[in-house]
C-alpha cells in the first residue's frame, strides 16, 4: 500500500510526478519559465512540511520565510544536484525544507507564551459539531507534535504528510533507518494516545 | 496498530503559502547570482533573510547625501564586488550585508546594498537600522540627512519624514525648533565605540551612549543621553512600528467598522421593543452593548495566536537584546473590532492589572505593534474585550 493511497489523497504531498530532467536541467541554468515550474511544482510540499514542523512551536509565521529560503537554496545548490543519484528531487528539496525547519527549531529564542486560564476568557459562538471535532483533533495533532523534539517532529511529518520511506528519512535526517523506525515508532505511539482520549471523549458525549 | 487514521491526520490542516509566492521566489532569484549560489551543506540561520522583499535595484536615491560608515585599516579585508540590492524590512531582520557587517532593521526600514571594491555601500531610506561593524570593515552608508564616519562600532541609524515623526521616543530625541523647514531627520545613536556625523551644514563626534540629530536643513546635533536612563531607552527597541500609510489605512478600516457596527446597533434598536427599564449597571455609559460578545471564540483565539503573539516575540527579542535575562508578565487588554463585511482590528490596547514592571518602550512596542493589525472579516460582528496575559521568559 503506497502512502498516497494509504492517505485518501487527503493530505498527501508527494503524489504529483516529478518534474521531467529536461524542466530540471532548464531551471538549474534559470531559465525563468522552468524556474517557475519548478516552484509551483514543489511550493505546495514545502509549505505544508514547514508549517507543520513550525505551528505546533508557534513558530508558523516563518513559514513563508522559510519557503522562500528553501527555494532560493534550492536553485542555488540545483546545478550540483544529482538528477540520476539516489534522491528524487522532491525528497532532496524535502531534505533542504526540513533542515532550515530543524534550525529553526532549535534556535535559542525567549518564550512567549499565554497564561490559557485568563485566555480563555472569550466569548463564544456556536459552531458545527463535526467542525469542532475537526479542530479538537487539529489541536490533538498539533500538540502531540509540539512534544515531539525536531528530528522526531520531521520525520514523523515526513512519512504520514509527505509519504517518504524509512530509507529516504533515513537520508534527509542522516540517521540510520533503524534510528528513523524508532523515532517514528514513539512518535506514532505519543500521537495514538492523544487520538485515543480524545475520540473516548467524544464517545462518550455521543452516548451521554 | 501501528497506522494512524488518514482521517485524524486530514483533520490537521496547512494553509497555502500566498498567492504570489512564486513571484516572491522569482524576485529573490533575480537578485541571487548563479555564480553566488549557496551551499546547501551549511544552511544559515533562517533570520538572515526573514521579512525582506528583495524588489531590485532603486534608483530614486539620487537626492540622498552621504552617509560614510567604517574606516579601513591595515587588517581590513577587500570585499567581493556584488550588485545592489534592496530590500524593506517586514519583520525584525537580520542581515549580513558582508563580513564584519550585520544590520538588524526594524519593520518599515528600507535599506539597499551593495559590495564595491572600496567596501559595503548602504543606503538607509528610511526606518530603524542596528548597525555592527568589526573593526577594520570598510562600510559606506547614505541617507537624506547627513554622513557618519565609524572605526567599528555599534549604532542605529533612525530616518523619518519630519511628518511622519509619530513615536513619542522620536519626539525626545528631536530637539525643538530643530529643522522646522526639514523634510528628513536623522538620529544617529551609538551604543559602542563612537562615530562622526557629518553634512554639508556640519559635523560632530558621537561617542557611546549619546546620539545625534541631523536634518536635511540642519548640521549634526549631538545631546548626551540622561545619566539615568535605563539600557531600554538607547536600545535599538523600535517603535514607529507602522508608517503613516498604515496608520491612515488602519484609522480608516476602524471608523468603517465602528460605522457598520452603529448602523446594526440602530437597526436592532428600532426593531426591538423599548426596555422597561435601564440594562443592569447603566449609569449613561455602562449600557449594555448590543454587538459586544458576538465575535466567534476561535476567531479571537486564532487572531491571538497567528497575529498578536508573533508580534509579542518581536518586540521580546528586541528588548533581550539590551537586557537578555528581562522576563515578566504582561496583562494585555485590548478590544477586538470585528464587522463581517469590512475585517477585524485591534482597539484601546492597555496593560492590565498583574502586569510586572516593563519597559515603557516594550510597552509600546506590543501596542503599537497590535494596533496595526487588520485580521479578516469574523462571521457575524461585535466588539469584545479581551484580557491575554502573557508570560515573557529568556531562554
Amino acid at each position: 500500500m503506497t502512502g498516497a493511497v494509504r492517505m485518501q489523497g487527503l493530505v498527501s504531498s508527494r503524489s504529483p510526478a516529478e518534474l521531467p530532467r529536461e524542466v530540471i536541467e532548464r531551471a538549474a541554468a534559470r531559465d525563468p519559465a522552468a524556474c517557475r515550474a519548478l516552484i509551483r511544482r514543489y511550493q505546495r510540499p514545502v509549505g505544508r512540511l514547514l508549517w507543520r514542523l513550525l505551528a505546533p512551536s508557534g513558530l508558523e509565521h516563518l513559514t513563508e520565510d522559510l519557503a522562500q529560503e528553501t527555494m532560493v537554496r534550492v536553485f542555488g545548490a540545483l546545478p550540483r544536484f544529482d538528477i540520476d543519484g539516489p534522491a528524487t528531487v522532491s525528497t532532496w528539496i524535502l531534505k533542504i525544507a526540513t533542515r532550515l525547519g530543524i534550525n529553526e527549531l532549535q534556535r535559542r529564542r525567549p518564550k512567549v507564551e499565554p497564561l490559557s486560564a485568563k485566555a480563555e476568557r472569550l466569548s463564544g459562538g456556536p459552531t458545527a459539531d463535526h467542525e469542532v471535532r475537526r479542530k479538537a483533533i487539529a489541536a490533538a495533532i498539533n500538540d502531540a507534535v509540539a512534544e515531539l523534539p525536531p528530528d522526531f517532529r520531521a520525520a514523523f511529518l515526513l512519512r504520514e504528510y509527505h509519504d517518504l520511506d524509512y530509507a529516504e528519512i533515513a537520508q534527509v535526517l542522516e540517521l540510520s533507518p533503524g534510528t528513523v523506525k524508532s523515532r517514528l515508532s514513539r512518535a506514532r505511539a505519543s500521537l495514538r494516545t492523544s487520538l485515543a482520549q480524545l475520540h473516548a471523549q467524544h464517545q462518550e458525549s455521543d452516548h451521554g | 496498530m501501528d497506522e494512524l487514521e488518514p482521517r485524524d491526520l486530514a483533520a490537521w490542516e496547512a494553509p497555502e503559502l500566498p498567492a504570489d509566492f512564486e513571484d516572491r521566489v522569482m524576485a529573490r532569484l533575480s537578485e541571487e547570482p548563479l555564480v553566488h549560489a549557496a551551499p546547501m551543506e551549511a544552511p544559515t540561520p533562517a533570520s538572515s533573510s526573514r521579512g525582506w522583499v528583495v524588489a531590485g535595484v532603486v534608483t530614486a536615491l539620487a537626492a540622498a547625501l552621504l552617509l560614510i560608515v567604517g574606516m579601513p585599516t591595515p587588517e581590513a579585508t577587500t570585499p567581493e564586488p556584488s550588485p545592489r540590492r534592496v530590500a524593506e524590512a517586514r519583520t525584525t531582520t537580520i542581515v549580513e550585508l558582508g563580513p564584519g557587517v550585520r544590520a538588524v532593521a526594524q519593520p518599515g526600514a528600507t535599506i539597499s546594498w551593495e559590495t564595491k571594491p572600496e567596501g559595503i555601500a548602504v543606503q538607509q531610506v528610511e526606518g530603524q537600522v542596528d548597525y555592527e561593524v568589526q573593526p577594520g570593515t570598510p562600510m559606506r552608508v547614505q541617507t537624506k540627512a547627513g554622513s557618519v564616519e565609524v572605526t567599528g562600532t555599534r549604532f542605529t541609524v533612525e530616518v523619518h519624514a519630519m511628518s511622519e515623526v509619530f513615536s513619542p521616543r522620536m519626539r525626545t530625541l528631536i530637539p525643538a525648533g530643530l529643522g522646522a523647514a526639514a523634510a528628513v531627520v536623522a538620529v544617529v545613536a551609538v551604543q559602542q565605540g563612537s562615530v562622526e556625523a557629518r553634512n554639508e551644514h556640519g559635523a560632530a563626534r558621537i561617542e557611546a551612549g549619546s546620539h545625534a540629530t541631523m536634518t536635511d536643513r540642519t548640521a549634526p546635533k549631538t545631546e548626551s543621553a540622561p545619566a539615568e536612563a535605563v539600557p531600554v531607552a538607547q536600545a535599538p527597541v523600535r517603535t514607529p512600528k507602522a508608517s503613516a500609510q498604515d496608520r491612515r489605512k488602519h484609522q480608516a478600516t476602524r471608523a468603517k467598522i465602528k460605522a457598520a457596527l452603529q448602523k446594526r446597533a440602530e437597526e436592532k434598536a428600532k426593531a426591538a421593543l423599548p426596555p422597561e427599564e435601564p440594562a443592569a449597571g447603566a449609569n449613561g455609559e455602562e449600557t449594555e452593548d448590543p454587538f459586544k460578545g458576538h465575535l466567534d471564540k476561535d476567531y479571537i483565539r486564532e487572531a491571538v495566536r497567528e497575529d498578536l503573539i508573533p508580534l509579542a516575540i518581536e518586540c521580546y527579542d528586541d528588548v533581550l537584546q539590551v537586557d537578555p535575562k528581562f522576563g515578566g508578565r504582561l496583562v494585555l487588554e485590548f478590544d477586538i473590532l470585528g464587522d463581517e463585511d469590512v475585517g477585524g482590528i485591534v482597539d484601546d490596547v492597555q496593560p492590565g492589572e498583574g502586569t510586572d514592571p516593563m519597559p515603557p518602550d516594550f510597552v509600546e512596542c506590543m501596542s503599537e505593534s497590535m494596533m496595526t493589525v487588520t485580521m479578516p472579516p469574523p462571521e457575524g460582528g461585535g466588539i469584545v474585550h479581551v484580557t491575554y496575559p502573557l508570560l515573557f521568559e529568556p531562554e
